[in-house]
């Protein structure tokens, strides 16, 4: 019960985005937004703020050509000179993108796995002294499918995510620090 | 049987142009659009109703300035007008705004970026304002869109068809996975080449120390 009520008591008190504002400029920052950190080129994915530890959670979701990163990261605002937010349309750049997107993380993941197969069909063929081999039937498919959801899975999952992350991009640059810097206004 | 399948294609083709112009691939020319419903209410004007109409043509083209900013050159006496909906740039940042307003009373410009975010920039505090100039010939109709789309569609449906052929040459039966691959990935790069092809942008730097706010009055 406990565990619930302050499970309850954080998610009340952490919140989905940031309101940043400067005179009449006030700019929120949303869950899934892309920003930059300090000098740090990564594009990260804001996930919330947090007013009483008064940090801010972001995920680091990188390709890394046979597997994807994913990393939840926590930042105190203390320590960020410098936010940028990224401002062009990622969505629409993810709605055209994540379908090649989604072979470009599948074919590298499946090269291993079809060598696994491989190795995995030759010891069947060795054992059982069959000729034509069905990776999809029989003790074979108890190490293809697995692979093959894993992957598929894994395809689908960071596609998406990865697609808004490609090219430049425009970046607003909001400081927290120094003469033109910008003030937390989550009420 | 055929009918369901024709109606099936034309739900499909709806879709897929709702799409395309949901997402802006498909992008109509407000202006142009303006410009043609300029020009029919001028006519009309004309033949119709012409001094109430006049009047009120005169009054939309006293908002459109009124919105605008005017900005004059202190050497030589040109005056550029901006627009609303104009693409600037702002010092140093990359990030393309639209021009929405200009404000005398702070002396400053509103601007927007997307639906969602809108800034205001004191134009004392603005050292260069890039503006963007498309010429109107270079910017791809709706038409060559839709065309670039076909092409794009065709394109990829037979590149789909041989490596699918190509994959099992003796014992091809398509199961049509790659040719509706190529077809979907040829029908939103076609757009994208052709606006590529063709669209000529420059920036034209404005050194806001050179230049002044002017009124007409």
């Amino acid at each position: 019960m406990r565990i619930i009520i302050s499970l309850i008591v954080f998610n009340m008190l952490s919140a989905n985005t940031l309101e940043i504002s400067r005179g009449n400029n006030r700019v929120e920052i949303q869950k899934g937004q892309q920003i930059k950190i300090n000098k740090d080129n990564r594009k990260l994915f804001f996930q919330g703020y947090n007013p009483v530890s008064n940090t801010i959670t972001v995920k680091d979701i990188s390709y890394k050509i046979f597997y994807t990163k994913r990393e939840k990261l926590e930042f105190g605002l203390s320590e960020i000179d410098n936010i940028q937010l990224r401002v062009d349309d990622t969505f629409k750049q993810a709605a055209l993108l994540w379908y090649p997107n989604l072979y470009v993380h599948v074919v590298p993941q499946s090269l291993p796995a079809g060598l696994i197969i491989g190795v995995a069909a030759g010891i069947y063929v060795g054992i059982t002294g069959e000729e034509h081999i069905d990776p999809t039937k029989g003790a074979l498919s108890f190490i293809f499918f697995p692979m093959m959801i894993y992957i598929m899975g894994n395809g689908f999952i960071n596609s998406w995510p990865t697609a808004k992350k490609y090219g430049k991009g425009e970046w607003l640059s909001i400081p927290l620090k120094g003469s033109n810097a910008w003030e937390i206004a989550n009420e | 049987m055929r009918t369901s399948r024709s109606l099936l294609f034309c739900l499909f083709l709806t879709a897929v142009m709702i799409g395309l112009v949901k997402t802006d691939v498909i992008e109509f020319q407000n202006q142009g659009i303006h410009a043609q419903t300029q020009e029919i209410i001028d006519l009309l004007a004309r033949i119709i109703l012409d001094d109430e109409s006049s009047s009120e043509l005169e009054k939309e083209q006293e908002d459109l300035l009124q919105n605008s900013m005017l900005l004059k050159n202190n050497i030589d006496g040109e005056v550029i007008v901006v627009q609303p909906y104009a693409l600037i740039m702002i010092d140093d940042q990359d990030i393309e705004f639209q021009f929405k307003v200009y404000n005398p009373n702070e002396n400053s410009i509103i601007v927007t970026k997307g639906t969602n975010l809108e800034m205001e920039y004191k134009l004392s505090e603005i050292n260069i304002l890039k503006l963007n100039t498309v010429s109107k010939k270079s910017t791809p109709t709706t038409e060559q869109f839709i065309v670039g789309g076909l092409v794009g569609t065709i394109v990829g449906a037979i590149i789909g068809f041989a490596a699918e052929a190509n994959s099992k040459p003796d014992t091809y039966i398509s199961s049509g996975g790659l040719v509706i691959g190529g077809c979907a990935l040829g029908m939103f790069a076609g757009p994208y080449v052709l606006k590529s092809l063709q669209s000529s942008e420059g920036w034209m730097e404005i050194y806001l120390a050179e230049w002044s706010v002017w009124s007409p009055e």
